[in-house]
């Protein structure tokens, strides 16, 4: 077995992140599992492990769990969100430091530093400074004390960089230079990360805007469970006429489409096609918080002539909508009742990660409508590996992963009556021309090749 | 507490010049200067503009070491020696607490007092109190004598080589399990007594009328012992000591549960095969399968000033428990007392496990460590596995919760005793 690296030291490599996809099934969560997964099953790497923050109710006592072989869960949490630290120091400066030297690491891939405790970046290289530390951004935390949105506090407006001023003025009840404190405190932490990994070229430079070295910094696609592209949504019309020859038909259309690429590629047409059936399904997929935008597309949809929507369906297949204020819960909802009962929206409702691809197979775009920046949404990467192109707002990390016109298109966001024109354009459009974007949609990086790009960074 | 002593506590405020005295019915006085004190910043919040910087440590707790009777009345009186005038500034009638040592402590533990000068409590009065009142409790239940209550369920062997002990408290769930176990030990039933101790008066009815089903379904002899009260770990192991009558004795916590059969006569047979160790325990896992211990070793806390109980490796897979090869017994600072076997012969010359602890904590370690002072080893063998479904808390240093302070003066309690021994048993583990 080759387990040494170039440098002839052995591959040992705790990954770590602030929940366990077991519980918790965001992005961060699972691409941190993911290069985990991907690495114990990797021959040439001697050993990996899996340490997950957790919280099972009994307070952050710093115990560590096995979860399964070579996976732990880890009893801690946040105890001071300004300066990101976590609640349980002890279990920080003694249990953790000592696990590392039973552990005895040669690398530690930490995903996130929120819950985890940005501490533990200095504990680790305290206790072997030639243990590889590399930390993998997910979201704006370190630069941003609103919840790492990049969004202004109360106004909800964008947020295009950090200044004391500004952060100050989102929380005046931290100060200047309580904000530059915070700046400094984190910023030296970092200084003990040898490499940051981005999941997103436009997260990367924010941290680079806001102090990391650019060459410290490399660009890695969260991965994907490699599946096979879903074949178009069944049209009834075309199911009627060609039912029994299904997969040559694709194949035709495919290859139609893929001729019309090379020859023009410009012209997508918006034009009223009533008559044929259209790809005029939509769903949106995710989160329903303020920051996923779920009020622009409703916004959007009501802004149309009833005689319009009647022409498409939008569903929502979303969670956590009964953890929301009440306010945003019953604007939504009374936006939402109206479209519901004309039949232009399906609320569908919560769904298991599991459901995913057969909950898209029926569909023929997804929307991502944001108001925040996003870094890698991991809807972005589903709909790819289930060849379904997708509809964002053109700001962050949406507009860098989406390429307009190609897999998926733009609208201006937070604009509902961009987002509208959008919608029309897409649900109106020909079977013909939606082929060209199935066909612009490109197989996502898969998390096994991701970890390759992974270990170019660790050994 | 009537006729012994009490405790005053309070704020106060006063100019430069004015001592303060405390004055009771039958004359006895204390000045105030020998009260703990500590800021109050709602006092400062209040006064600063009339007093300024006299507002300093306005709160006070002191003990008062006169015997207070009924009715008693406790004056502060001010008293300005350069113009000998003298004011009562206060007074009250004190309100009575009990004597029981758990009893005051809950009721003293709430005076308040900030977490960083509860040592100093303790150091001057209140630890040597408490400790008082322990040893006055056990000397009453010593002589008032009543024999416990001894339930022998089935036919237990007539000459056990080795004494199961097992203290049941809170819940006694458990019990099934660990017969459960037990039955399927055909070694274990053979050479070893098993006796519960019922620590706990709540589950005393629902045990009684339980234990004959426990004992036919399972076919497991045991004795059920009820010693008439609250013990305590030290107290309720004792007991079942006393009454046993193996050459060596195990005690197991009820929530620590063999992993298969043959562990308690391998445990037998290291203690044998090593005379040089005096004591062994197990490898205890929790329940996700990592390790919960494998010996324990001390950690000086400066915050609270006192040694510390610490396991290493927690919630590791067993695989990083290095022991080398061939190794059965590997010596260790101290053992947990959840799971651990020694001669009968060296715990009652130790005298057995301390009762001086209040409601229970550190006793394990203090019985390692009387152990050590013997001239014997500690060891761990970990080789024998067991589960232990022990939960873990969290608190701060800065806890002041009535949970928190026990833990703070037994550790105190250990640390008095025990300190310099500690401080050379982990020069010695490095």
């Amino acid at each position: 077995m080759d387990s040494v690296t170039s440098q002839g030291r052995p591959s040992r490599v705790l990954v770590m992140a602030h929940g366990h996809p077991d519980f918790s099934l965001g992005g961060g969560e699972l691409a941190a599992y993911n290069v985990f997964k991907a690495l114990r099953d990797d021959e040439s790497v001697e050993q990996a492990w899996f340490i997950a923050r957790h919280d099972s109710g009994n307070g952050p006592t710093g115990a560590l769990t096995l979860r399964r072989e070579d996976e732990y869960l880890w009893q801690q949490s946040l105890g001071n969100s300004f300066l990101l630290k976590a609640a349980n120091s002890y279990a920080v400066w003694n249990d953790f430091r000592q696990l590392i030297r039973v552990l005895k690491p040669t690398v530690v891939n930490l995903h996130h530093y929120f819950h985890l405790g940005i501490e533990l970046l200095r504990v680790i290289k305290e206790e072997d400074p030639d243990i590889r530390v590399v930390l993998t951004l997910h979201e704006y935390m370190a630069i941003c004390h609103q919840q790492g949105q990049m969004v202004k506090r109360g106004s909800n407006k964008l947020c295009f960089r950090s200044s004391l001023e500004d952060c100050h003025r989102c929380f005046p009840e931290f100060s200047k230079e309580q904000f530059w404190l915070r700046r400094s405190f984190i910023g030296q932490h970092f200084d003990y990360v040898d490499h940051f990994v981005s999941p997103s070229h436009f997260l990367k430079q924010r941290y680079v805007e806001w102090g990391i070295p650019e060459d410290k910094v490399s660009v890695i696609e969260n991965g994907q469970s490699p599946e096979e592209k879903l074949p178009p949504r069944t049209l009834p019309a075309v199911l009627k006429v060609k039912e029994d020859n299904d997969e040559a038909d694709l194949k035709d259309r495919v290859d139609i489409a893929e001729a019309k690429l090379r020859d023009e590629s410009s012209v997508k047409g918006s034009r009223l096609k009533a008559d044929k059936p259209t790809r005029n399904r939509l769903a949106f997929f995710g989160q329903i918080n303020p920051f996923k935008g779920i009020d622009i597309l409703l916004k959007a949809m009501l802004s149309m002539e009833e005689e319009e929507r009647a022409k498409f369906v939008v569903e929502i297949h979303g969670a956590n909508f009964e953890h929301q204020v009440d306010d945003f819960k019953s604007s939504v909802m009374e936006m939402a009742d109206t479209l519901i009962e004309e039949g232009s929206l399906r609320w569908v409702g919560a769904y298991e990660p599991f459901q995913v691809r057969e909950r898209m197979r029926n569909v023929d775009w997804v929307i991502i409508p944001s108001i925040w920046w996003e870094n890698s949404p991991m809807v972005i990467q589903e709909a790819f590996v289930n060849g379904r192109p997708v509809i964002v707002s053109d700001i962050g990390g949406m507009k860098e992963k989406v390429t307009h016109g190609v897999d998926g298109l733009h609208f201006e966001a937070r604009n509902s009556l961009s987002l509208a024109e959008t919608l029309r354009k897409a649900a109106f459009m020909t079977d013909e021309e939606w082929m060209e974007f199935y066909v612009g949609v490109k197989e996502p990086l898969s998390y096994q090749d991701a970890a390759e790009e992974y270990k170019k960074i660790f050994f | 507490m009537p006729q012994r002593s009490g405790l005053l506590a309070g704020w106060v405020v006063a100019q430069p010049g004015w001592e303060l005295w405390l004055v009771d019915s039958e004359g006895n006085v204390e000045s105030l200067d020998k009260a703990l004190r500590y800021q109050r910043e709602d006092i400062v919040e209040l006064f600063r503009a009339q007093f300024g910087q006299h507002t300093v440590d306005a709160g006070f707790v002191m003990p008062w070491p006169f015997p207070l009777m009924p009715g008693a009345v406790l004056r502060l009186v001010a008293y300005h020696r350069e113009t000998a005038q003298a004011f009562e500034a206060v007074r009250g009638t004190p309100e009575e607490v009990s004597s029981d040592p758990e009893g005051y402590a809950r009721w003293a533990f709430t005076v308040p007092t900030p977490a960083e000068k509860f040592d100093e409590r303790l150091n001057r009065w209140e630890g040597a109190l408490i400790e008082e009142l322990l040893v006055e409790r056990r000397a009453y239940f010593d002589a008032s004598g009543t024999e416990p209550e001894v339930q022998v369920l089935g036919t237990p062997p007539s000459d056990p080589t080795l004494s199961l002990i097992i203290p049941l408290y809170n819940r006694w769930d458990f019990l099934e399990h660990q017969l459960l176990a037990f039955s399927r030990d055909p070694e274990l039933l053979e050479s070893t007594e098993i006796l519960y101790v019922v620590d706990d008066p709540r589950i005393l009815t629902a045990i009684s009328n339980e234990v004959e089903n426990l004992h036919q379904l399972y076919n497991v002899p045991f004795k059920l012992i009820w010693g008439h009260r609250n013990r305590g770990f030290s107290g309720a192991n004792n007991l079942g000591v006393s009454i046993s009558r193996g050459r060596q004795v195990l005690l197991l916590n009820s929530d620590a549960f063999p992993t298969s059969p043959g562990w308690a006569n391998h445990l037998s047979q290291l203690l044998d095969a090593h005379p040089e160790y005096g004591m062994l325990g197990a490898r205890l896992l929790n329940p996700e399968g990592g390790m919960q211990h494998a010996g324990m070793v001390f950690f000086y806390s400066s915050s609270w000033q006192v040694w510390l109980n610490k396991h290493p490796l927690a919630g590791l897979d067993p695989q990083f428990d290095m022991v080398p090869d061939g190794v059965e017994v590997a010596e260790k600072p101290a053992v947990t007392g959840a799971c651990v076997i020694m001669s009968r012969e060296l715990f009652d010359s130790v005298g057995g496990l301390d009762e001086g602890y209040l409601i229970g904590d550190f006793e394990d370690s203090d019985l390692c460590l009387k152990v050590i002072a013997g001239g014997h080893k500690v060891g761990y063998a970990p080789g024998v596995e067991l589960v232990h479904l022990e939960r873990q808390s969290f608190s701060s240093l800065g806890d002041t919760s009535f949970r928190t302070l026990v833990v703070r003066f037994n550790a105190w309690r250990h640390t008095q005793r025990w300190g310099e021994q500690i401080k050379s048993v982990m020069q010695r583990f490095g």
